[in-house]
């Protein structure tokens, strides 16, 4: 029988996993209902971002510190490139009322929104990287899941994750 | 201002263009909030069905404590 505490601690490769895409980890790790969580909420806040302001959101030169918690998440730095390739080419698809019209990015508060939820999202994800990169045997919410790995009980369906052990019976009579 | 609307309308470009939602911005802080709350959650909870009771707990803290804070500085400029 193989020791639970033995199991690695450190996922390198889930950590950039989840870099690449929210959630990825978790669902190598075997944890899928927590994977499809996490990718599901943070990705939903990082699109609502994008959506609300528009690629401007992405600015590394406008605002460095906000595009540091944006980067968390990989896609971030593609759409911060094709937002510095709109701005150097000009490259944009033509506005239905005006074909000549300029890219204008997002300001004032949905400019703020936009960047609020691009940033959140990756710091979010940040959290789930931390999440993934090292997990600790002994903690309970891991626990379960190591011995399943390791075949000391059966499997259980994917949105039962990682149950806590039964209750034990006390049969000390509960007489003071 | 039907006019101007539809012509924003339908100058808007996905994912290029902003949204025209400058009036009501508060209130895109309300999914923030719960998107805040079901991570921190996914991540610290054992089990996932406590999930949806504990993030809308810490969800409904986050907004009343915005609230809190939002109350104590209006009557910190507006009354001292």
């Amino acid at each position: 029988m193989s020791d639970p505490n033995a199991s690695p601690k450190w996922h390198f490769a889930g950590a950039i996993a989840t870099w690449l895409i929210p959630g990825a980890g978790h669902f190598m790790l075997g944890q899928k209902g927590r994977g499809v969580i996490i990718l599901a909420s943070i990705g939903l806040i990082w699109v609502g971002g994008l959506f609300i302001g528009g690629v401007g959101v992405f600015d590394r030169k406008g605002h460095p510190v906000w595009f540091m918690g944006q980067m968390l998440i990989a896609p971030s730095v593609l759409v911060e490139g094709y937002h510095r390739s709109l701005q150097s080419t000009g490259g944009l698809p033509p506005r239905p009322d005006d074909p000549n019209g300029a890219y204008q990015p997002s300001f004032g508060h949905v400019h703020e929104q936009g960047v609020l939820y691009t940033s959140l999202a990756g710091m979010l994800n940040l959290l789930a990287i931390m999440d993934v990169l090292y997990r600790d045997p002994k903690d309970a919410r891991h626990r379960h899941h190591y011995r399943q790995l390791h075949g000391e009980v059966p499997p259980e369906p994917d949105n039962a994750d990682t149950p806590e052990t039964p209750p034990v019976a006390d049969n000390s009579g509960g007489v003071a | 201002m039907i006019l101007s609307l539809g012509l924003t309308t339908l100058a808007y470009r996905p994912f290029l263009d902003p949204l025209p939602i400058d009036g009501y911005w508060m209130l895109l802080l309300i999914p923030l909030v719960l998107s805040i709350a079901v991570v921190y959650k996914t991540i610290k909870t054992d089990r996932l069905y406590k999930i949806p009771r504990e993030a809308s707990i810490l969800a409904a803290q986050i907004v009343a404590f915005m609230v809190l804070a939002a109350l104590a500085l209006w009557m910190l400029t507006e009354l001292v």
